[in-house]
């Protein structure tokens, strides 16, 4: 209980913002926002939706529909996993997923039936219209908040994707600070700013829903100081609620949004990378999610997000609402933005955060926030290391790059370990400063999964040991059951044989004496 | 000083002196009992470098057999094909024997792999579920039989039982779970 | 792979190596300049010989290494190591000796190592030690501009000068100039020698001796310079400021120098060491505090050298002996941090 005391008193020094170390000042620039006259496109779903049967860690999960059968929007596919739109289930099959290298995962292939779909969307919008339902569906949630949550399958939409349910159960009763974050810090990612401009009363909403929930002391707002119209448009809305949110403005320093980071600059705690923040009686969740749990007690389920098309080869940047499951081609043909499929690398997330990808074939999932396109370029070869120091004057984790990069690179995944690895947070701001052009992340990224490749192999080698050992003495205990059985089976043989040779014996004294009675006569 | 005194300081050194050696003989002979088997403690060691595929292509029934046999009669550590050249180097570390090149009598090192049954094929003998070192195969007689591919080691055991030839062996396939992060350019 | 970290969207273009390297041969000019002025202009044609050949040497030696020579110029690491060398060495240094002290800058400072990045100690300073022990006459062989005015002598015309200086020994071959006059030019050897001789030291006569010597001039250049590369942050306050703090304080409170601190400060090669050569990143420590360290270490074993030692001037034996203890002083710092 200590620490909560020391971090009330850090929380009511009220707009004392305490920083965080390192990290850097970005260009925001956020195309999607400038350039277009809506903060947020609407998209009709296309005609075909691609769902990855996968859950947060990335293992695959079995479907709960079959082939050709019609689904409804919001219906189950799978566990945690609804169906963003109504239609027909065309296939159940391994299809590319987004991600950084071309990979294949189950997926449930979903086509769209648009006139049925269409008329959900109206629904939906009409329900949103109806204001004064709004109480009664609160306090309904507040009085059973799982069935809202399990039935929406509403997970974090910052980036980890860590599902929400889990997060507030882990939170609920020790909550001192309920941190909504909606800092963006990376450069061209605009979809919570926009979000914001345009569904303030309704995320309003979605946050009070959250601090009623929690019972949480304090709820902050973190808004980055490089969005004015997202901060007036919020800070009217909490107002006319009336919601105890305390609206903080921060600085826009990369990657201030990171979750760690945005708890020290709040708080002034620091918490270590193997500790939750709820450890530490502090929960976090991303605006958009706020705004999906407005959504899920509306009883609309969580199945689109806003996502930034941007880059500077993009050449219609704009924000766009898709459902889960749409093809990076179909938004990009959608859009006007056609052209850039075949000229420009496309890629998924930030340009710090995200990945290039090879093809425009994959579906977007929940943590997809921007698409971008950028030229192609060749990047700079690696040259040695000068040991400036740089990246550890700006690594927001507070490690030694520079060193953590020799060890990475030599497969010495101990020494990595003693120097924190897992602690950084793949923020690229070391790669920004590197004078030598060295790929500092990707070598942590490779590090990292190898890492736990590495911990599964020794757990699955472990198993089979421990298996093995199981089936020998299964064996052998058969082998010992079998010998034994035998045993048995000769020594009841033997002991019947006993009683019958008495009797022949018996049988053999009777007929001698028989003999020798008739002999005589 | 006197006779006495100096008689004293003597006296009391060697006994101090005997006591100290009583301790640490005493300290080193419950150390010595926990470590009562020394070879027991190799043959852990050992059986933790092998990949436990309990192939037995090394010529006995299993990984920690193997591991017995390196440790007590002197068996050479380069019968492990599954293992191969960074199994053997371990155990050249581990034991300060020389690195010695796979013995290809045994097999060769091949990539990581899993056994799958083909089930139309499958006739339900269970023959296989028997060679199965380490029960990663279900299944009932008469009934079609599976392999459960997140225990099974690759070991090859069950191939030979099958009277139908319904087995192979399959590279995993990369999944978003088992996906790793390539090793940059240096 | 693909692109990981996207620079070029981010729009952040960080200085690369060749652009750190010519900022501070940039910062190096009004120390140079002033060198040329008030001390001799033999320094130019030093720096230009030591550059080229060390640029040649260089290429050669990565060749051999089988690597691209060329990409290693380019970095412009060994341009920047041979100007600091030639600024070192004494003005009249005969050719020769120049080439070999570049030479043992670039084989045994830089490339025996595995080139940049890797090598434990300051090239530059590898060099100057090694001609410092092994031509003791010749490196110590200083004369200034205005001290051949001071002396009432007719100052060599620098054809002369230059010729001399391609001879194998400077001061046999050219009998017209009276070098004997010259000996012992340098304010701090000056110094020395008075303090060694137990002579009365006038503190002002040193001070006018070392303004009029052309050093303080220089000095100043060269910190001019230190500023700018603070401002333009390619270097950090922390090594500069522990080296001169903490030889200056040792000087406040053990210095048997009548040479006032300020003086002392500003003669011999404070400025140029602390701003230019203690914060070569690659042989010096990596945390901002092991740097704290690092150059505390330096700032005190130059006093104590210069003081005691055998040498004048000490800065070059205490970044190498720093440079020894960079790996310790970096495992220390770590293991606080971690405890921490």
């Amino acid at each position: 209980m200590g620490m909560f005391g020391k971090e009330k008193k850090a929380c009511m020094q009220g707009p004392l913002l305490f920083g965080f170390h390192g990290g850097l000042q970005l260009q925001p620039n956020k195309r999607a926002l400038q350039n277009s006259t809506d903060p947020i496109t609407e998209l009709e779903a296309p005609h075909e939706l691609v769902i990855p049967l996968l859950d947060y860690n990335k293992n695959s999960i079995a479907p709960q529909v079959e082939l050709n059968q019609h689904v409804n929007r919001g219906q189950l596919l799978a566990a945690g996993i609804i169906a963003p739109a109504t239609g027909q289930v065309m296939a159940i099959e391994p299809r590319h997923i987004i991600h950084p290298e071309t990979i294949k995962a189950n997926a449930v292939v979903l086509e769209v039936d648009k006139a049925s779909d269409n008329q959900s969307v109206h629904m939906a919008n009409q329900a949103n219209h109806d204001s004064t339902a709004w109480d009664t569906q609160l306090s309904a949630f507040l009085n059973m908040p799982d069935n809202v949550l399990q039935q929406s399958a509403l997970y974090g939409l910052g980036g980890a994707g860590f599902p929400t349910a889990s997060k507030l159960d882990a939170a609920l009763g020790g909550i001192q600070t309920l941190i909504i974050n909606a800092a963006e810090c990376e450069p061209e990612i605009a979809c919570d700013e926009a979000l914001m401009q345009t569904e303030a009363t309704h995320i309003a909403r979605g946050i009070d829903a959250l601090v009623q929930l929690t019972q949480c002391r304090h709820c902050l707002l973190a808004i980055e100081d490089s969005m004015p119209a997202a901060i007036d448009a919020m800070s009217a809305a909490l107002k006319s609620i009336n919601a105890q949110v305390k609206l903080t403005v921060i600085p826009t320093i990369y990657p201030t949004g990171a979750e760690s980071s945005l708890i020290q600059t709040l708080t002034g705690r620091f918490i270590p990378h193997n500790e939750k923040p709820s450890d530490h009686g502090i929960v976090c969740f991303n605006v958009a999610t706020a705004y999906a749990l407005y959504q899920a007690i509306g009883g609309k389920a969580l199945d689109s997000r806003v996502v930034s098309l941007g880059g500077s080869a993009m050449p219609n940047p704009l924000n766009v609402r898709v459902r889960f499951g749409s093809s990076v081609e179909a938004i990009l043909l959608a859009t006007g933005n056609a052209s850039v499929i075949n000229t420009a690398r496309l890629r998924a997330g930030g340009p710090l955060s995200g990945f290039d990808l090879d093809t425009p074939q994959v579906p977007i999932t929940a943590q997809t926030n921007a698409l971008l396109a950028e030229p192609c370029i060749t990047e700079t070869p690696a040259q040695p290391c000068i040991r400036c120091g740089e990246c550890s004057d700006v690594c927001p984790a507070k490690l030694l790059p520079q060193q953590l990069h020799w060890y990475a690179m030599s497969d010495d995944h101990e020494k990595c370990q003693q120097l924190n690895l897992d602690a950084c947070i793949e923020c690229g701001c070391c790669d920004l400063v590197c004078p030598a052009s060295i790929k500092l992340t990707q070598s942590f990224r490779y590090a990292k999964s190898k890492a736990k490749h590495i911990a599964q192999h020794q757990q699955k080698t472990l198993d089979a040991e421990q298996r093995f050992a199981l089936h020998e003495a299964r064996v052998a205990k058969r082998k010992q059951e079998k010998a034994h059985a035998i045993e048995q089976r000769k020594q009841s043989l033997k002991a019947r044989s006993k009683p019958q040779s008495d009797q022949i014996k018996a049988a053999l004294e009777r007929a001698k004496l028989s003999a020798k009675s008739k002999k005589p006569r | 000083m006197s006779t006495f005194g100096v008689i004293a300081v003597v006296a009391l050194t060697i006994i101090v002196l005997i006591a100290m050696g009583a301790l640490l003989s005493y300290l080193s002979r419950t150390g010595s009992e926990k470590h009562a088997d020394p070879d027991a403690e190799l043959i852990e060691a050992v059986n933790a470098v092998l990949p436990q595929t309990q192939c037995a292509q090394c010529g006995y029934p299993g990984c920690r057999p193997y591991a017995q046999a390196i440790i007590k009669n002197d068996e050479p550590i380069n019968r492990c094909p599954p293992g191969g050249e960074q199994t053997i180097e371990q155990l050249s570390t581990l034991l300060g024997t020389p690195v010695l090149a796979l013995d290809t009598s045994c097999g060769q090192q091949k990539p990581e792999q899993v056994a799958v049954i083909k089930e139309d094929i499958c006739i339900g003998c269970t023959l296989c579920i028997v060679a199965c070192p380490v029960d990663a195969i279900v299944g009932a007689a008469k009934l079609m039989h599976t392999v459960i591919a997140d225990e099974c080691t690759g070991c090859e055991l069950c191939i030979p039982p099958c009277p139908v030839d319904c087995i192979d062996l399959i590279q995993p396939e990369q999944t978003a779970a088992s996906w790793q992060w390539p090793k940059p350019a240096s | 792979m693909n692109i990981i970290v996207d620079k070029h969207a981010t729009g952040v273009k960080a200085r690369s190596t060749q652009t750190i390297m010519l900022l501070v041969l940039l910062a190096l000019a009004p120390g140079i300049l002033s060198y040329t002025v008030f001390i001799s202009p033999l320094v130019i044609f030093n720096i230009i010989f030591a550059v080229c050949s060390a640029i040649a040497l260089e290429w050669f030696a990565v060749h051999l290494r089988g690597d691209n020579g060329l990409n290693s110029i380019k970095d412009g690491s060994i341009a920047l190591a041979a100007a600091l060398l030639a600024l070192c060495v004494p003005p009249a240094l005969p050719f020769w000796q120049l080439f070999i002290g570049v030479l043992i800058m670039v084989m045994l400072g830089k490339q025996v190592f595995g080139g940049i990045g890797h090598n434990p100690f300051n090239p530059a300073m590898v060099g100057y030690a090694a001609l410092l022990v092994s031509f003791p006459q010749s490196m110590t062989f200083w004369f200034t501009a205005a001290e051949w005015s001071a002396m009432g002598m007719q100052k060599p015309p620098l054809l002369s000068l230059l010729n001399a200086k391609l001879s194998l020994d400077i001061i046999a071959s050219t009998p017209n100039i009276q070098w004997d006059g010259l000996t012992q030019a340098t304010p701090l050897e000056h110094a020395r020698s008075l303090r060694l001789q137990s002579l009365p030291q006038s503190s002002t006569e040193l001070n006018q001796r070392a303004f009029g010597s052309g050093w303080i001039q220089t000095s100043l250049g060269f910190l001019l310079g230190g500023v700018f590369l603070l401002y333009k942050k390619v270097i950090r306050w922390h090594i500069p400021v522990s080296v001169i703090g903490s030889f200056a304080l040792l000087s406040l409170l053990f210095s048997t120098n009548s040479l006032s601190l300020p003086w002392s400060l500003l003669t011999g090669a404070m400025m140029l060491g602390a701003f230019f050569i203690a914060t070569d990143p690659v042989s010096a420590a990596s945390s901002r505090r092991a740097q704290l360290v690092f150059g505390t270490g330096i700032g005190a074993l130059t006093f104590v050298i210069r003081e005691f030692g055998g040498y004048p001037e000490g800065f070059a034996f205490a970044v190498l002996l720093m440079n020894l203890s960079v790996p310790l002083i970096d495992h220390i710092d770590l293991l606080m941090s971690q405890r921490a």
